[in-house]
């Protein structure tokens, strides 16, 4: 063993320059999760400082809880219309697009739902049947009107963009790092992983994707320049006094936590928002479903979980989807066009 | 069960009680979860040597119960129970291994159990994670322990009008 | 019955004693880790690593009906406050050692020191 030890810095040294380390590296904390930046770059420490910085003027501005914040006038303006920032007038429209492309299984004003089961909050709770009603009667995407620099909603109505914010916010701060000449980085926004273009060295990042009920990973996707955005019901939930569990993603329709037979749905794409936006509506529209508005629109990968654990892929991610130690037994099902 | 008897011990679940309170007004002594003096018990030790089982088995219970109700934590009548039960149990045993001239070390063995009976419940509960705060309750315990063991010893010597 | 033994009970009582004590200046003095992970029940929520965090920066984690507000500065990893009941997750101060992670019993939390980053030669974990 005397000879293997002196080798061991040597070993270590070898390491070391095969896998060079990320130059720069930032965590914060913002829009209720914790964030980490990794980037590789001449100015990587203030291309992270700015990326920081995006991330957080944005959560002031659409924090639903924060009384300074644009959404939080939005909501509270009591049919008003209120004057809003363009980046708040992009993320609105793009919200309602998106409603309007999954018909509905995304719908950005479901927060009168969502807080009357305490999800908001914490407090969780199983409304009665006539609040519930009461509260679903006042979402609807299509009741938000946009004009240019202000926005307007029926009274009672509420927006949250719990489900677009991380995905808008990585794209920003993935540009911001762009105009600081990285070309390089990573980040993981509280679970939304997001890549700038490749490893630094030239190989392909390896995201993992967590089986919520023992915290690993049951496959790997390699990616490059692209999001990777996971949603399911097992990110949140409770247990009423009933014994029944209920996750936190409510369906708009009926007001009631999703349960469809998926465990989670995960979606690869170019765009952080639109992953974002896909992986809650297509948990929401349930596997065969969101298998339809793949074909019929072909902009983003996917992989489905099911409470099986039977796994779909869309035909796009073949070459760079594997299953993860452990997990190869798994049925995996490629769907094609 | 005659009238004194049963004054005797409804006298000391009253003690015990207030000892209770009287402790949760106190700050804490051990920054440490789960880990109190537990001043209640110099009554339950006392009960233990100086009653019969069953007898001080009820003491013991009603402060439980009693003072989990006013205390207002729901989990904590678990805890307490699983440690009570469990001390209870083993200082059954010790009592007759150990005289009453040393009952303070009785009541350190019996701290010791009641902090095996709480582990139990804090495992259950939160995991193997909270087993690292066993040796700390422990220390915390065996001190907690000796001192309500001899404030019982004290009772016992010099209270006489304890005995009706 | 065998005759009691005064001394034989003591010693046991002081070997449980000294035995407590070395486990705690044990695990008090084990080493910390680079990653922190936050947990509820078993579940991880999120973890991070302290040192890339900047200046001091706070973090409520929401539980049924309240909260723990978990602070980062200097690296150093605590709970700055919570409105659990008994307070224990805030006096038990800054997170120090591997073996000793900071327990809110009452909101089921657990803040410890972990390996890694992740597993496996990944990059990031999507969850």
């Amino acid at each position: 063993m005397p000879r293997a030890s002196r080798l061991l810095p040597l070993i270590c040294l070898l390491l070391s320059l095969c896998a060079p380390a990320l130059a720069a590296q930032r965590g914060f904390f913002a829009m209720d999760t914790y964030m980490a930046v990794s980037c590789e770059g001449e100015n990587a420490e203030e291309a992270l400082e700015a990326a920081e910085a995006r991330v957080r003027e944005l959560e002031a501005l659409w924090s639903a809880t924060d009384e300074n914040s644009e959404i939080y006038a939005l909501d509270h303006a009591g049919g008003e219309a209120v004057a809003i920032s363009a980046d708040t007038e992009a993320i609105l429209r793009f919200g309602a697009e998106m409603g309007a492309r999954t018909g509905g299984c995304l719908d950005i004003t479901l927060y009168p739902v969502s807080r009357l089961w305490g999800f908001t909050t914490g407090d969780y709770r199983v409304p009665p049947e006539t609040e519930l009603a009461a509260a679903l009667a006042l979402v609807g995407y299509e009741q938000l009107e946009l004009s240019p620099g202000a926005a307007r909603l029926p009274e009672g109505a509420q927006v949250d963009l719990g489900a677009l914010g991380k995905g808008w916010a990585g794209d920003e701060a993935v540009a911001v790092l762009r105009e600081y000449g990285v070309t390089s980085a990573l980040l993981d926004l509280g679970g939304n992983v997001q890549a700038l273009g490749s490893k630094a060295d030239g190989s392909a990042w390896r995201v993992g994707v967590i089986m919520p009920e023992d915290q690993t990973n049951f496959c790997v996707l390699e990616v490059r320049d692209a999001a990777v955005v996971t949603s399911g019901n097992y990110e949140r939930f409770f247990t009423a006094d009933d014994g029944a569990v209920y996750g936190h993603i409510l369906d708009p329709k009926t007001g009631a936590p999703v349960e469809n037979g998926l465990k989670s749905v995960t979606i690869v794409g170019a765009e952080g928002k639109k992953c974002d936006a896909l992986s809650t509506a297509l948990f929401v529209m349930g596997a065969d479903a969101a298998i339809e508005h793949w074909r019929t629109y072909r902009d983003f990968e996917m992989v489905l979980l099911t409470e099986e654990n039977v796994v779909y892929i869309t035909e796009g991610l073949q070459g760079d989807f594997s299953l993860a130690q452990g997990y190869e037994g798994l049925a995996v099902t490629v769907v094609s066009r | 069960m005659d009238a004194r008897r049963l004054t005797r011990l409804a006298l000391l679940t009253a003690a015990a009680l207030s000892l209770f309170i009287v402790e949760l007004q106190l700050p804490d002594l051990f920054p440490i979860p789960g880990a109190k003096l537990g001043l209640a018990n110099i009554v339950t030790v006392y009960a233990l040597y100086r009653c019969r089982a069953g007898e001080a088995a009820m003491v013991l219970a009603a402060r439980i119960l009693l003072g989990g109700l006013l205390g207002g934590r729901g989990i904590a009548i678990v805890y307490s129970a699983a440690g009570g039960a469990a001390c209870f149990a083993g200082m059954l045993l010790l009592k007759r291994a150990i005289p009453e001239r040393h009952l303070w070390l009785a009541s350190v063995f019996g701290a010791v159990l009641h902090n095996l009976g709480q582990m139990a419940v804090a495992i259950a509960i939160a995991g193997t994670a909270a087993l690292a705060y066993l040796p700390f309750l422990l220390l915390a315990g065996c001190a907690a322990g000796a001192f309500t063991g001899l404030c019982a010893q004290l009772v016992i010597h010099k209270g006489r009008f304890w005995k009706l | 019955m065998r005759r009691f033994s005064a001394r034989l009970w003591g010693l046991l009582a002081g070997l449980l004693f000294a035995l407590a004590l070395a486990a705690c200046l044990l695990l008090w003095n084990a080493p910390g880790g680079e990653w922190v992970a936050v947990e509820r029940d078993g579940k991880e929520l999120f973890r991070f690593r302290p040192a890339d965090i900047e200046g001091a920066q706070t973090f409520d984690v929401p539980c049924d009906g309240g909260y723990n507000t978990i602070a980062v500065e200097n690296g150093e990893v605590r709970v700055a406050a919570a409105d659990c009941p008994d307070q224990t997750c805030v006096k038990m101060g800054a997170l120090r050692s591997r073996a000793l992670p900071i327990v809110c019993l009452p909101h089921h939390l657990t803040i410890r020191f972990v390996d890694g980053a992740e597993d496996g030669g990944l990059d990031a974990v999507a969850r």
